[in-house]
């Protein structure tokens, strides 16, 4: 059986500090190489923030709940499943690249990171439900 | 995420962050960061080599620190010696718009020597 991390959290930021406490726990217990290991949290990071800021509106986040799976085996899984409104991440276009620091944007770069950190990143919907999964490489491409 | 000023004089501002720059580690550390940042207004070297993960909230922090400095006039270097914490930042093309570098003393130096120039 592949080592599996699966949490669930409150769709608050405050609880994401936990979950990110119990990855990095996780990634070390397996022995994951500093740059998957690097790569998995960036993917948590940005699509759960990503889910709660654009997801979430006003609704209290302590009643919507999100779904975190972590399986360590040729690549490492990742899967997040949350109910909060319906979202592609995987349509949302890459960040303008700017030729001087007045032009640049502040952000919109967290979705260009995933892309960056994974082998795949595929989005579905599953009974109103947002589905997220991404892969991460285990060893250098 | 944690920020010390390593050194602050009159001629160059050199601040340690370490941790997580991630989005619980910026919201905690960004009031600080920009207390021991924009005050001198004077060359100043941001050193990443103690930061475990980088996202897209830590990219923010810079790029905002990096729009301050070049509205007041003052420069700034990164220092992030190879590793995942510079992979981000080549694969978010922070080079195209302020210098890295792999070594403190040579950022330090860099900062210096431009004066007010920016880039």
């Amino acid at each position: 059986m592949l080592p599996q991390l699966r949490r669930t959290i409150t769709a608050e930021l405050p609880s994401l500090r936990q979950l990110q406490r119990d990855v990095v726990a996780f990634l070390e217990e397996h022995a994951v190489p500093p740059r998957p290991s690097h790569d998995v949290q960036v993917v948590c990071d940005e699509l759960i923030v990503n889910a709660i800021r654009y997801g979430l509106g006003a609704r209290p986040g302590s009643r919507h709940r999100i779904e975190v799976s972590i399986a360590i085996g040729a690549t490492i899984a990742v899967r997040i499943h949350d109910d909060l409104t319906l979202f592609d991440p995987t349509g949302y276009p890459p960040p303008f690249r700017a030729p001087s620091i007045e032009a640049a944007p502040i952000g919109g770069r967290g979705i260009a990171l995933v892309r960056k950190a994974t082998q795949s990143f595929r989005w579905h919907a599953e009974e109103g439900c947002n589905v997220v999964a991404a892969e991460v490489a285990l060893t250098p491409p | 995420m944690e920020v010390v000023a390593v050194e602050s004089t009159n001629e160059v501002v050199c601040l340690e962050l370490s941790g997580r720059m991630d989005t619980s580690g910026v919201e905690r550390a960004e009031t600080r960061f920009f207390a021991l940042f924009a005050p001198r207004g004077v060359g100043t070297v941001i050193d990443l080599t103690k930061v475990s993960v980088l996202t897209s909230m830590g990219l923010r922090l810079i790029i905002s620190g990096a729009k301050t400095a070049r509205a007041k006039g003052f420069r700034i270097a990164l220092v992030a010696p190879a590793g995942p914490v510079r992979d981000v930042l080549d694969d978010a093309s922070i080079g195209d718009l302020l210098p890295i570098l792999d070594d403190r003393a040579a950022a330090r130096s860099l900062v210096q020597d431009a004066g007010g120039t920016g880039r």
